[in-house]
Parts: structure tokens; sequence; C-alpha cells
């Protein structure tokens, strides 16, 4: 599927495909998962007084969001 | 963050009830279940949608629904840690010496408040409702001196024991 910007009246025209808007969009989500993923694992470990309870939230995180972004790049093909 | 001065130990650290993040837990479930409630609303006979709109909306969900639902979901992960993060960073710690009050507010944001045992003035214990009563939390209100404001622990866990534990510690603070 492929979208223009003919409507948009800019003195350009552009025409992207959905796979590549779809590419776009996993990369903009992979890398707000990064950062967002970095601040809790320093809250986490800055402040969590090294409770057990934040060890396996740790895990439980990690696989959860691996498990769902895995998911999202074997859909993008 | 804070650090126990010689000869201070940790005894006993307060949360808040865990029924406090279950509607939070309700909320991002319905939101997750969304998207396929819409997807057969949609589809379903209940609307009189035109065929070519219907068509539409398959060839998306076949296309572009898994790529899309997941990372709807992955969004909703993240929102859920955020905020449980902000419930389990707020405790309050006792200690042998003094009582800790640790507030996470947001991310960037975190108020740590500590007040020593001779500065206590009274305790109230407050369980509202059937709830609270039922499932054992409540809010302890601790009046103390020469702090501006009240510390308020709210929604703790076992409200009667934590405050027979601050008088008790109170008193053995006294006494040494």
């Amino acid at each position: 599927m492929n979208f223009q910007t003919d409507f948009l009246n800019l003195p350009f025209s552009l025409t992207f495909s959905g796979e590549a808007l779809a590419d776009f969009l996993f990369f903009i989500v992979a890398g707000l998962t990064a950062v967002f993923s970095l601040i809790l694992f320093f809250h986490w470990r800055k402040y969590g007084l090294g409770s057990a309870v934040l060890a396996i939230t740790e895990l439980v995180y990690l696989v959860g969001a691996a498990v769902l972004l895995f998911i999202a790049f074997l859909s993008l093909n | 963050m804070f650090k126990f001065e010689e000869g201070e130990q940790n005894i006993k650290i307060v949360r808040r009830h865990y029924l406090v993040i279950l509607p939070m837990i309700f909320i991002i479930f319905i939101l997750a279940l969304t998207p396929i409630f819409i997807y057969y609303f949609l589809i379903s006979n209940f609307l009189s949608l035109s065929q070519d709109f219907r068509i539409i909306i398959e060839s998306f969900v076949s296309g572009w629904g898994l790529f899309a639902y997941s990372l709807w979901l992955l969004l909703l992960w993240i929102i859920f840690f955020i905020e449980w993060t902000d419930y389990y960073l707020d405790f309050w710690v006792i200690t042998n010496k003094r009582i800790i009050d640790v507030e996470q507010k947001g991310f960037f944001y975190r108020e740590v408040t500590s007040f020593s045992y001779t500065q206590i003035q009274d305790i109230t214990v407050e369980t509202k409702g059937l709830i609270e009563t039922f499932f054992k939390f409540g809010t302890l209100h601790v009046q103390t001196a020469g702090h501006n404001r009240d510390i308020i622990i709210k929604d703790s866990y076992y409200p009667e024991e934590v405050r027979t534990l601050i008088l008790k510690t109170q008193e053995q603070s006294k006494a040494i």
C-alpha cells in the first residue's frame, strides 16, 4: 500500500509505502521502549533498596517487552 | 537516596496495599482488549456498514493487525510498569532511630522526609469503608512536632500493627 502527500498542497510530493511507514513506526517504538526501560531500571536499581520483588519485576518486564517487540518485528514481514 | 546512620537498623518497610493499584490494572486490561472489541463490533452485522468498508478493515487487520496490536500491548506494558514503579517506590522505612518517608511522584520527583521518634506526638489510624476494613489497610496520621505537616501513610498494610510497632520502637528509643 502506498501513501502520497498530494492532498497536503506541499511544494513537493512524497510517496511512501505502508511497509516503510511500519518500519519507521517500529524503530520509533523500539527506541522509546529502550529509553523507558533505561529509566525504569535506573529507578528500580537506585531506589528499590535491593528488593527481591524488583529483581523479579525486571525479569518479567524484560521478557514481556522483548516478546512484544519480537512479535511486532516478525509481523513486519 | 538516603543513608542509614551509624547503628541504625531497618525494622520494617511499610508499603501501600496492592488493592490501590487494582483499578489501574483493570483499566489497562480493558484497554488491552479494546481493539479486539472494536474490530468485532465493526465487522459484526450490528452496524450497517458498507461491504467495502468491512473489506478495508479486514484487509488492514490481516495485514497490519498483529503489528499494530503488539505495539499497542507494548505501550500498555510500559505504562503499567511506570505506574507500578510509582506505587512500589512509595514507602516508609521504620528504623530503630527514625521514620523515613519516601514519596515518588512521577519519574523525576522524589521527596524524602525523615523524623525522629522524639518528634512524634500522636498516631491516628483511619480505616474507612468495607474494603479497607475487610482487606485490613488504612491511613496512618503521624502528628509531629517541628514539621510543617503531618506525616500521612496512605493505604498502609495492617495500620494498627504499624502503629503499635512505631509506638513500641518509640518507647525503646526513649529507654536508650
